[in-house]
């Protein structure tokens, strides 16, 4: 029969109650298990209630092709715990497997709203768990720590990536983290106990999967391109793997922190940011930090571009050597390739984008882009009947332009849109650009260009439907 | 990776050890440091060949330690903007990482450079923030960057000249840039044991 056994928490010191042996398996629980839950949940949560057993499908995957090899006896069966808020929420669950200590935390769906210290801007999926009959819903991005034996950092990035995508899209599937060491190339040695995976190996797993993945880095020289690019991806609402040599450590990118756009008005910086020539400020050039989810450390950990021994992670930003992007079949024009084009499109293209111009470029469906433009209300009727009814490519590659004081107000006055299908010697993959006074498309029944001169489009809400803006919890109200 | 007399390393953890052992660091944060050299370093061609690390006997740990890196490439650019971009560091924490940086230029370069730490600091931060919109620092306003530190012209000169024997810098059109790599040569360096 399966248990439920509730521990109330009124302080971090409750979560020792978990190890009591009445409770947990010494095999399932270790001390790093209630510090973890006692340091990043603490007094947040009300109660945790002990599901016994609960059949986990990642660890009976991984069960069925190593630990069940092995000469010592490892159980087939693990407990789960589930969080309660003080507020009565359901908050999401942890898995307790029983392997070696200091690793026994499994999969892994927790609310971030509880883990972050400042607003942040994340991606996440929809996950049902189901607890003595009823269904609970968590929004969260999964998680688990890394066995060391047959699974290594890069396998959880990898499969924490491709879970969420099987998660949230139906053209996906959400391969166990049996599948992925199965699935991993290997020509040279063997692949259990795994001993890392390389970003090639990474880029062939989500190739499997139905990815185009694209590896991007390894010149230190071009760090700050690499840290654009990826920011463009996360922006796009795209999870992807980074890896770091230094460390020689991966894990998935999830997101990122907090604009700062009081950085604008400091003129000794936007001197540093600005792109020579053309004037423009990437939108990247003002975020410090992002989202990763890393195997070694609690979930939704901060990575700063400039780290001391107060971080969360003992990594910066600009330590990512390599990152590998999951793209969609359709998704074939690089962010390196948009930006090019953007720049020689400000040098000679004509648009009256004119002063210090912030920039942010992201990729986005062409659904997702009209269901945005119908419900803005300051938008030209012209310019929104323009987006709504023109033919474009299933994804597209999106580019608003605002001022500072536009951008400070989170409003934006310029956009281009580029066919995501475009090869990388078209001339032409612009879809549509307007700025105050004009709005050209292409219009592809006709095969032809049209423009529209003389109008006035007002500054209209930025796009923001690629991650959540998520708030932190009122932690008093809370305890 | 021990080979005879030899432990070759490529890794990241050994040279930042190695350099915080060789400079002193009492103000600077540790972890920034690392952070630093994981950021900036790279060795040339996968690394175990090309950078090494010589211990004379692991076994005996009072001896005396050799230690050699070579062809380490260093991001100096990519230094200075994490040095001295980041908006959340107070400027004395700033200038204690200024001061690291130069020091490991000191080490590498050695002999090369004989100048006051500070003065090669000055300047190079100068030179540094006053590089934007593709245009590098002319030597006008490097010194009119540089009177706030009561440097003279003509010790700025020197320190120029310096600064560009190594490669630090270069100068094009009449503008001075700061090199966006150097290369390291940390060659047998004794020191304590300490790693």
């Amino acid at each position: 029969m399966i248990s439920y056994q509730s521990i109330e928490i009124n302080e971090k010191k409750s979560y020792g109650q978990l190890l009591d042996s009445c409770c947990i398996s010494d095999k399932h629980i270790d001390s790093m298990v209630v510090d973890f839950l006692g340091k990043y949940l603490g007094d947040l949560i009300s109660k945790v209630i002990i599901e016994w057993p609960y059949y986990d499908q990642d660890y009976l995957s991984i069960y069925y092709i190593h630990y069940s090899k092995k000469f010592k006896n490892y159980p087939k069966y693990c407990y789960r715990l589930h969080f309660i808020s003080r507020r009565g929420e359901y908050c999401g669950c942890t898995v307790l497997r029983p392997i070696i200590i200091g690793k026994k935390m499994g999969k892994t769906y927790i609310k971030p709203e509880l883990l972050l210290k400042e607003r942040a801007y994340l991606v996440r999926g929809e996950y049902n768990v189901h607890i003595e009959g009823m269904e609970e819903l968590v929004d969260a991005f999964p998680w688990m720590m890394q066995d060391t034996d047959i699974t290594t950092c890069a396998h959880i990035a990898v499969w924490s990536v491709l879970r969420y995508y099987g998660s949230r899209f139906v053209n996906y599937s959400c391969p166990t983290l049996g599948e992925i060491v199965e699935n991993v190339h290997e020509e040279w040695g063997r692949k259990t106990p795994s001993v890392g995976l390389t970003p090639i190996q990474v880029s062939e797993i989500l190739s499997r999967y139905g990815f185009y993945p694209i590896i991007r880095g390894g010149n230190k020289n071009k760090t700050d391109l690499l840290l654009e690019e990826t920011f463009a991806y996360i922006e796009s609402g795209i999870p992807i793997i980074a890896m770091c040599e230094s460390k020689q450590h991966a894990f998935s990118v999830i997101g990122h922190g907090e604009i700062k756009k009081d950085i604008l008005d400091n003129d000794e910086y936007v001197n540093k940011i600005r792109e020579p020539e053309t004037n423009i400020i990437l939108h990247s050039k003002l975020i410090n930090s992002i989202y990763v989810m890393d195997d070694n450390c609690f979930p939704y950990r901060r990575v700063d571009k400039y780290i001391d021994s107060e971080s969360d992670v003992p990594y910066s930003m600009y330590e990512i050597s390599y990152v590998v992007v999951p793209l969609y079949a359709r998704m074939q024009l690089e962010y390196h390739e948009v930006y090019n084009r953007f720049i020689g499109l400000v040098k000679y293209g004509g648009m009256k984008w004119e002063g210090t111009r912030i920039v942010r470029i992201y990729l986005t469906s062409s659904d997702l882009l009209k269901n945005y433009a119908k419900l803005q209300e300051n938008m030209s009727s012209i310019l929104k009947n323009i987006i709504i009814h023109l033919n474009m490519s299933k994804y597209v590659w999106c580019i608003d332009t605002s001022d500072v004081e536009e951008y400070k107000e989170g409003k934006v006055s310029g956009k281009v849109i580029i066919d995501a299908t475009a090869g990388t010697k078209d001339g032409e993959p612009w879809l549509l650009m307007h700025d105050k006074g004009e709005v050209r498309f292409y219009d592809v029944l006709k095969d032809t260009n049209e423009i529209i001169k003389n109008i006035n489009i007002e500054p209209y809400a930025e796009y923001a439907h690629n991650l959540d803006c998520i708030e932190v919890y009122n932690k008093e109200e809370m305890r | 990776m021990i080979n005879g007399n030899e432990m070759i390393a490529e890794d990241y953890d050994r040279l930042s050890d190695y350099l915080l052992t060789c400079i002193g660091h009492e103000k600077a944060d540790e972890v920034t440091i690392k952070s630093l050299i994981g950021s900036c370093a790279e060795f040339d061609g996968a690394g175990i060949s090309k950078s090494s690390m010589v211990f004379p006997n692991p076994v005996n740990p009072k001896e005396s330690v050799s230690l050699k890196f070579s062809n380490v490439k260093f991001s100096l650019r990519l230094a200075f903007d994490i040095i001295l971009l980041n908006p959340v560091k107070p400027p004395s924490d700033k200038n204690e990482m200024l001061m690291f940086m130069i020091r490991v230029l000191k080490l590498a370069f050695g002999e090369m450079v004989k100048i006051l730490d500070e003065d090669m600091a000055n300047v190079l931060q100068a030179i540094y923030m006053l590089s934007y919109d593709n245009h590098g620092a002319t030597m006008e306003k490097i010194i009119e960057y540089c009177r706030k530190y009561n440097m003279q012209a003509e010790s700025m000169e020197r320190v120029i000249y310096n600064l560009e024997n190594i490669k630090c810098i270069e100068l094009v059109e009449g503008e001075y840039k700061l090199a966006e790599t150097v290369i390291l040569n940390l060659k047998n360096v004794d020191i304590k044991r300490g790693i």
